[in-house]
């Protein structure tokens, strides 16, 4: 939790927590040094794998540093390594990838940000029932429906394409995005929103010239969450893509799980660390910028 | 120029508070009406009502001469100043005004020359590239107006604008407010539940409580003579004192407090007849009280606290076994001294009368 200076000086609350026993301060660090290792370990592993030969890899020293570090491994699963159905790498499923995350990314925003700006602001009928049910369909568990959406989406003939696979992705995150855009419209002022009825603002008009410029926060808090979210998909993919429109994960699988005679590791680590480099470059671009946002919400101006 | 009217208004809230009971109101074109209540009264629902930001349950509301009751808050023809300012936080002050002209789809030299002249005369020409969280409070306040007014809209609402400003700012505020509604001759219509602000700005007073209208008339009406004890009590600082008793009609018209004290009614004007018995409320305004001339019939109180105030003088006084608050310029008081007795005369002829039942004006 956050306290703002004037409320911490009112409560005289110290500005940091006093760490006079240089003991403790020992523990902390190796504790938080411990964590950091743990956490570390395995993503080293994989890099060093990656750039060994297999026969290196074979000597079975896991953590040695490569000898002769090479990319190769990288470039057979960026361009060669065989998913049991085609021999393209994962640079297919890339794009894949892509191409679901684009439209399903927009999709879901524009949806949900709308939805919750309609229920914050505007009086719906049974809106707080319609706001009940997000609540409770945000907890319905996807295997439940999986079989309905399959039916559904082949009636509307997008299943086994990627655009269907947006569009699930795009439903199933709309009740809590909802709830996320409304919540945080909610704490804006409503006689911002008075104030633009009578300067002649219509619902889209307002969302769109006073709503939006004030939602950078929350707008890349649902970004990262969606992009991240979507990106590490797996079941939807494999449910709802077919074999040209299944994403980087699915492929992924298909190439580690599918290889007969030798397991090139060095390949698999590679098209691991190719897989979640995406979602890591988000974080690190986007961290301060997320932090800043989940605690959006609970400050004022 | 339009007048306002709204006839028989009811609003309820969630289908079993009534805020607005059956209102009617004419507000004449170019007139400066403010709605004066205590918190809760209803007068800020009322302002909803006439902007169109709520929806109403019965009656009709018209701005100048055209049905509004279900328009739109934009096509109603009024522009609104709110409490909190409700500045758009990530426009500048010129995007701000600007943008009810853009929503207008006004042409790109209208609206900057509007802009412009608007800043002129409100002195904020030199903030129009600011953000409102850069501004101050009473420069937040002159940019909020500022915004209402580049639409030249016909009626003006205020919703208790300078509340959120401090006493010096306020009194600034409203010479500011009273020179534009002289200057810009719209219909302005004002919440406060200041009673100075109301006295001081307004060309008539409609005092609200509980939904309801308890007096409309001008600010001196107002004052001199309260419809009821409601505003009686409402209006006036310090307030009117008041006196129960009975009506005697014996020796002239007099009415006797329960401690004794006669008070002699024959020059108060009465709008119905007085009756034997009659149970009423007397008040009387502390600047009604004098020291007495000669000759002048007079009361012997007690004084207990004196508060100069520099102009006046408030002294605390009993009046038989009623506690007063007498309003006396500081000469008077020379050679008094508190917790002694202190003769005041009355000016009876200016007091108010009231039924005790009923509250109303005799």
């Amino acid at each position: 939790m956050r306290i703002a200076p004037e409320i911490r000086s009112a409560l005289a609350l110290p500005n940091r927590i006093p760490s006079k026993n240089p003991v403790s301060r020992v523990v902390i660090f190796l504790i938080l040094l411990a964590f950091a290792v743990l956490f570390a370990v395995p993503l080293y592993v994989m890099i060093v794998t990656s750039l060994k030969s297999m026969d290196e890899i074979r000597m079975g020293h896991i953590f040695a540093l490569p000898v002769n570090p090479t990319f190769e491994a990288w470039d057979i699963a960026w361009n060669k390594a065989s998913s049991g159905f085609a021999a393209h790498g994962l640079k297919s499923g890339f794009w894949n990838s892509v191409a679901i995350l684009v439209p399903s990314l927009l999709m879901s925003v524009a949806v949900s940000s709308i939805c919750g700006y309609a229920l914050a602001f505007w009086k719906v009928r049974f809106g707080n029932v319609l706001l009940s049910l997000l609540l409770v369909c945000a907890f319905i568990p996807f295997p439940i429906i999986m079989y309905p959406l399959i039916k559904i989406t082949a009636a509307l003939k997008i299943y086994n394409t990627s655009f269907g696979v947006s569009v699930i992705h795009t439903i199933l995150a709309l009740p809590i995005l909802t709830m996320i855009f409304r919540n945080y419209f909610a704490s804006i002022p409503l006689d911002l929103i008075k104030a633009a009825r009578i300067d002649g603002g219509r619902f889209l008009g307002t969302f769109w010239h006073i709503i939006l410029p004030l939602s950078p926060n929350i707008l890349i808090v649902v970004a990262i969450m969606q992009i991240t979210g979507i990106w590490n998909d797996f079941l939807v993919g494999l449910t709802f893509g077919n074999v040209q429109a299944y994403p980087m994960t699915v492929n992924l699988n298909n190439i580690t799980q599918t290889q007969t005679g030798v397991r090139v590791y060095n390949v698999y680590m590679a098209a691991a660390m190719l897989t979640a480099i995406p979602p890591l470059v988000i974080y690190f671009l986007s961290g301060r910028l997320f932090i800043r946002g989940i605690t959006a919400g609970a400050l004022k101006g | 120029m339009a007048q306002v009217a709204v006839q028989h208004l009811d609003k309820v809230y969630q289908g079993n508070t009534h805020v607005l009971k059956d209102l009617s109101l004419e507000v004449a074109s170019g007139e400066f009406l403010v709605l004066l209540g205590p918190s809760g009264c209803g007068k800020s629902t009322l302002l909803n009502c006439i902007a169109g930001l709520l929806d109403v349950e019965g009656g009709r509301i018209e701005i100048g001469g055209r049905d509004v009751t279900n328009a739109d808050p934009s096509e109603r023809g009024i522009a609104m100043v709110f409490q909190t300012y409700a500045l758009y936080p990530t426009k500048t002050v010129y995007g701000n005004m600007a943008f009810c002209l853009r929503m207008k789809r006004k042409s790109r030299e209208y609206i900057d020359q509007k802009v412009r002249e608007t800043a002129e005369l409100l002195q904020i020409g030199d903030l129009l590239h600011r953000r409102p969280a850069t501004l101050s409070g009473g420069q937040r306040q002159r940019a909020a107006i500022g915004r209402a007014l580049v639409r030249d809209a016909e009626v003006c609402l205020f919703d208790e604008p300078l509340s959120n400003l401090d006493a010096k700012l306020r009194t600034e505020m409203r010479i500011e407010i009273k020179r534009l509604h002289k200057r810009l001759k719209s219909t302005f219509i004002y919440v406060t539940h200041d009673q100075v602000e109301a006295m001081t700005l307004a060309t008539r007073i409609a005092v609200m409580d509980g939904g309801k209208f308890s007096q409309i008339s001008t600010p001196e009406e107002l004052y001199d003579r309260p419809a009821n004890t409601f505003v009686a009590r409402f209006i006036g600082s310090p307030p009117m004192n008041f006196v129960e008793g009975r009506l005697s009609l014996r020796s002239g018209v007099r009415a006797v407090a329960a401690d004794g004290t006669e008070f002699d009614l024959s020059a108060y004007g009465f709008a119905s007849r007085p009756q034997e018995g009659q149970e009423v409320v007397l008040g009387i305004r502390p600047e009604h009280f004098h020291r007495p001339v000669e000759a002048a019939p007079s009361y012997a109180t007690m004084l207990n606290i004196v508060e100069p105030l520099g102009s006046n003088v408030l002294c605390y006084c009993s009046l038989g076994k009623t506690e007063v608050v007498a309003s006396l310029n500081p000469s008077d008081l020379e050679g008094v001294r508190a917790d002694e007795e202190l003769r005041l005369s009355i000016d009876l002829a200016k007091a108010s009368l009231f039924d005790r039942a009923t509250g109303l004006r005799l």
